[in-house]
């Protein structure tokens, strides 16, 4: 505990614009060749002789983990008022195995450039504390640390998922978060409105839906999530349902407003069976009830059926995907990650009914295969998009779950990339940029001292 | 009542406006978020309120216990109290965090009074009450009431004053410069009471 705050923290999402520059990147990745998964430290300062560079790798001592999105144990939401306790320090990233339901918290604070893990929580404990299994989002709270998790607390993984939370302290599992769930069944992310005392989760599937890859026949019928759920974040009580429709399949990554006074939010949906487009929904309250509605629509691709993996051949298209999207800490740009066309698509969301295209950059695709500008191959497309504080470069990366990795894409090879952001709008990827992993996947990356998507704030924004 | 007696209840009552647990931070959140600069004032009366019902508790407590030990059982007892919680916040960094951004002015009262009554800013004040230099601690109506309302009044207004100057001039950026860890500071004050029930 510090005697001061910790510099990393911001009271409000505009001020940790100001944030410097990161100079390190930790990038999770994935092995399938029988080897253990690693958290990779990236050298990301310009000015460094390291630059571009894995300066350290920790390797995880078990095998088949599948890192998902991990985070840090503490974040700006530690100046909210009710319990301002800015002296925890942001040290330790927590980081959950989807795959195996393990999770390891690494320290980076003695040495940024190659952390150490600390603790490690066995599956066991996780299933038997909290009912849950296979955790997969972790966001610093109000409460202390907050998981989801996509499986109830048995071996199959049978639902419901939800959220548990472990203490901030102690880094002890805590238990399941949850009062009364209501009708909610499926999990994958969370976050929330702290002004307003709201949590929104969204839903992927339950374990038997996703870990032996995408049962196409499943989403066909509709059986993958398509619905937001509302729930009180002091009672832990489920509000409200809004659902998308059963044709829109997989409801993701959530990314409300940064600003705790507004009550509106962006989620992106992975695939309409109907047409095999994906969308972007705007989430928001209407005197008292929270509503969505369709606010993007990415059609698919029309491409030769033998430019297509198998599952796609059928339909003659490639559909976007979007698999993950980021919000800048301004609210002004939303970045969607179109994983199968292989696309970047930058929104100016000022005004967040209306999001008007300013940028688009191509890498990858199933039918495009388009090469990194510097000539380098790329395989997969582009899949987790994190953006740094100050808006100005967003680093991504290209594999998405092992079984469906392989059902799209022959043989991914794990690439990290970066594109450099115009603030009036546009972006392009930062040619001299392309870091090569090969086999090992890479997934999910945070940045040194927080990114767009690792903190909450319960402050409004200052007028100037 | 003598200058040194008032001093250390207004000094305290300063102290505890200055921390930003016990409600100038709050309030200058919700008005952030009202866009409402009356919020200060209007948030600051459950804030007040529920500060002095938790010393009044306290105190209350305290002469309770008085009617059944010696004072000099009673004088180590304290000591030893004071001592042993403020090394007890030293330890234990755990606080309750239930309550959320969303409340009205009966959430706001309960948040206070539980926030005074969890960090012993009734306890802090017991040194004034058991400081054997003035004979009138043991008139309660008369002294121990008064001493109460001075101190809250003095917390009042420090802490009404920071959360305008904050809301309206200041910023929030003060929150990045110039914060220092008031836990420790507090459980210093707290330790240092205990030794002056002590000794004194």
């Amino acid at each position: 505990m510090g005697l001061t705050a910790d510099k990393t923290f911001y009271p409000t999402a505009k001020m940790a614009m100001e944030a410097p520059a990161e100079e390190l990147a930790y990038v999770a990745t994935l092995n399938v060749h029988g080897k253990p998964d690693s958290l990779c430290t990236v050298d990301v300062n310009p000015n460094s002789p390291d630059y571009q560079k894995t300066v350290s790798e920790l390797v995880l001592p078990n095998v088949g983990d599948e890192l998902h999105h991990f985070g840090w144990n503490a974040c700006s939401a530690h100046l909210c008022p009710y319990a301002p306790h800015p002296d925890v320090e942001r040290r330790y990233l927590l980081i959950p195995g989807l795959r195996s339901s393990r999770l390891y918290i690494v320290d980076t604070k003695d040495n940024p450039k190659e952390p150490k893990i600390i603790k490690t929580i066995e599956p066991e404990e996780i299933m038997e504390k909290t009912g849950y299994s296979r955790p997969h989002t972790i966001h610093c709270g109000p409460e202390g640390i907050y998981v989801s998790a996509l499986g109830g607390g048995s071996e199959s993984g049978e639902g419901p998922g939800g959220i548990f939370l472990i203490d901030h302290l102690t880094l002890d599992v805590k238990g399941q978060w949850e009062n009364d769930r209501g009708p909610q069944y499926y999990a994958y992310d969370f976050w929330w409105h702290l002004g307003h005392d709201r949590v929104v989760t969204s839903e992927w599937a339950t374990p038997d839906l996703f870990e032996n890859g995408l049962n196409l026949e499943a989403a066909v019928g509709g059986k993958y999530g398509h619905k937001l759920h509302v729930w009180d974040l002091k009672t832990h009580n489920h509000l409200q349902e809004l659902d998308l429709g059963k044709e829109n399949q997989m409801v993701l990554e959530l990314r409300p407003s940064k600003n705790p006074k507004n009550t509106y939010g962006f989620v992106g949906v992975v695939v309409n069976t109907q047409d095999l487009s994906a969308s972007i929904w705007t989430w928001y309250l209407d005197k008292g009830e929270w509503k969505i509605q369709k606010t993007i629509t990415i059609p698919a691709q029309p491409a030769a059926a033998e430019e297509l993996p198998a599952p796609l051949k059928q339909f003659g298209a490639a559909p976007p995907l979007i698999t993950d999207i980021n919000l800048s800490l301004d609210d002004k740009f939303l970045y969607v990650s179109c994983w199968g066309t292989g696309e970047i698509i930058q929104y100016d969301v000022s005004d967040p009914f209306n999001p008007k295209q300013t940028g688009l950059i191509e890498i990858g695709g199933v039918a495009k295969k388009k090469a990194h500008p510097s000539g380098a191959a790329a395989s997969g497309g582009p899949q987790m998009v994190e953006l740094s504080r100050d808006g100005k470069r967003l680093y991504f990366t290209n594999s998405l779950y092992s079984s469906w990795d392989d059902q799209f894409y022959d043989d991914i090879k794990g690439w990290f990339v970066k594109a450099d952001i115009d603030l009036n709008g546009g972006f392009e990827i930062d040619k001299d940029f392309f870091m090569d992993f090969g086999d090992q996947r890479t997934h999910q990356v945070r940045l040194q001292g927080g990114d767009s998507s690792s903190d909450s704030f319960c402050f409004p924004n200052e007028e100037n | 009542m003598d200058h040194i007696h008032y001093s250390f209840f207004i000094i305290l009552g300063f102290y505890h406006g200055v921390n930003p647990g016990m409600g100038w931070l709050f309030s200058v959140a919700l008005s952030m978020q009202r866009e409402s600069t009356k919020t200060i004032f209007i948030s600051h009366i459950p804030i007040a309120i529920g500060h002095l019902l938790s010393l009044i508790v306290t105190i209350l407590v305290y002469y309770v216990i008085q009617e059944f030990i010696t004072p000099e059982t009673s004088k180590l007892f304290f000591a030893l109290l004071l001592i042993g919680f403020g090394i007890y916040k030293l330890i234990d960094r755990s606080h309750f965090n239930w309550v959320k951004m969303n409340v009205n002015n009966f959430d706001l009262f309960i948040w206070s009074f539980l926030m005074a009554s969890s960090h012993g800013a009734g306890l802090m004040l017991i040194p004034g009450f058991n400081y054997e230099g003035d004979h009138m601690i043991h008139h309660l109506e008369h002294f121990g009431f008064f001493a109460l309302g001075i101190h809250t009044l003095a917390m009042l207004i420090t802490s009404i004053i920071i959360a305008f100057l904050v809301y309206k001039l200041i910023g929030l950026r003060i929150l990045r410069t110039s914060w220092i860890n008031f836990d420790y500071i507090w459980s210093f004050v707290l330790i240092l009471g205990g030794l002056f029930i002590f000794f004194v």
